[in-house]
């Protein structure tokens, strides 16, 4: 079995849904553009790999915020019945305040 | 363990004009081993007991006894379960998560971070500990004998 076949690309449809997932839970701290792709992780095991883009926002970032926009791409996926893991990575601007790190 | 994440505030505050990331790294894998010495605290307080029960071979034989792989395993699956609670669930994520965060910062040099994504890693770990010390004691035992023990087929 080939690996694109093991750990296909995630589809369209759901690529969109993750982006508007993300863009209503995150949009307010500046989230300009959303990667979403296919991958192993650490252990070898077929994964979601989502990286998140922000520009540098006026309100801080709020790490529980975060957590739970995360936690809800996990919720996505079981209803749409893909078994990968979803891995985030939020790549702030440098100036980027953090709600509780100021 | 509340001085590991402390550890890794420090780590994640030092230099202020330019993080290094070798301290931004060194943070995501203490952020990591707060939540592997969370929940192997669990499992060994559930299973033998707190206070002077921690002193015990046994309190130590359970807390050795979490594996990462096995643990990992564990929790990705309940982190899509129906059936655990919002904690349970939370730290599980928050686990897995941070397990490949660690990884990445430990054996990827092309990998960096940003001091941002680091704290809210911080935070996180935090608000995940204090999930997993929120469980029922059913749940509890549930989770960490999950961890802890292979069925046999």
């Amino acid at each position: 079995m080939s690996e694109r076949s093991r750990n296909p690309d995630p589809p369209p449809e759901l690529v969109r849904e993750i982006e508007a997932l993300l863009e209503e839970r995150l949009g307010r701290f500046g989230l300009e553009r959303v990667e979403v792709r296919a991958g192993f992780d650490h252990a070898g095991e077929p994964a979601i790999f989502v990286d998140a883009w922000y520009r540098l926002s006026e309100e801080p970032i709020d790490p529980e915020a975060l957590a739970e926009a995360h936690r809800a791409l996990v919720d996505l996926l079981v209803e749409r019945n893909d078994e990968r893991f979803p891995y985030v990575r939020d790549h702030f601007d440098k100036k980027q305040r953090v709600r509780g790190f100021e | 363990m509340a001085h590991e994440l402390d550890t890794a505030r420090l780590l994640a505050k030092a230099d202020r004009r330019k993080p290094s990331q070798s301290h931004l790294k060194r943070a995501l894998s203490a952020v990591y081993y707060t939540l592997f010495d969370a929940l192997a605290r669990q499992a060994a307080d559930s299973l033998v007991g707190k206070g002077t029960k921690r002193k015990l071979d046994a309190w130590r034989r359970i807390y050795r006894t979490i594996e990462h792989g096995r643990a990992r395993e564990v929790l990705k699956r309940v982190s899509r379960e129906s059936g655990w609670s919002p904690h349970a669930q939370r730290f599980a994520h928050e686990f897995v998560r941070a397990q490949e965060l660690r990884h990445m910062a430990d054996y990827d040099p092309g990998t960096s971070f940003t001091r941002q994504e680091v704290v809210a890693a911080i935070a996180n770990a935090e608000s995940a500990v204090k999930a997993l010390e929120r469980l029922g004691d059913d749940e509890r035992l549930e989770l960490v004998t999950r961890c802890l023990c292979r069925e046999r087929p």
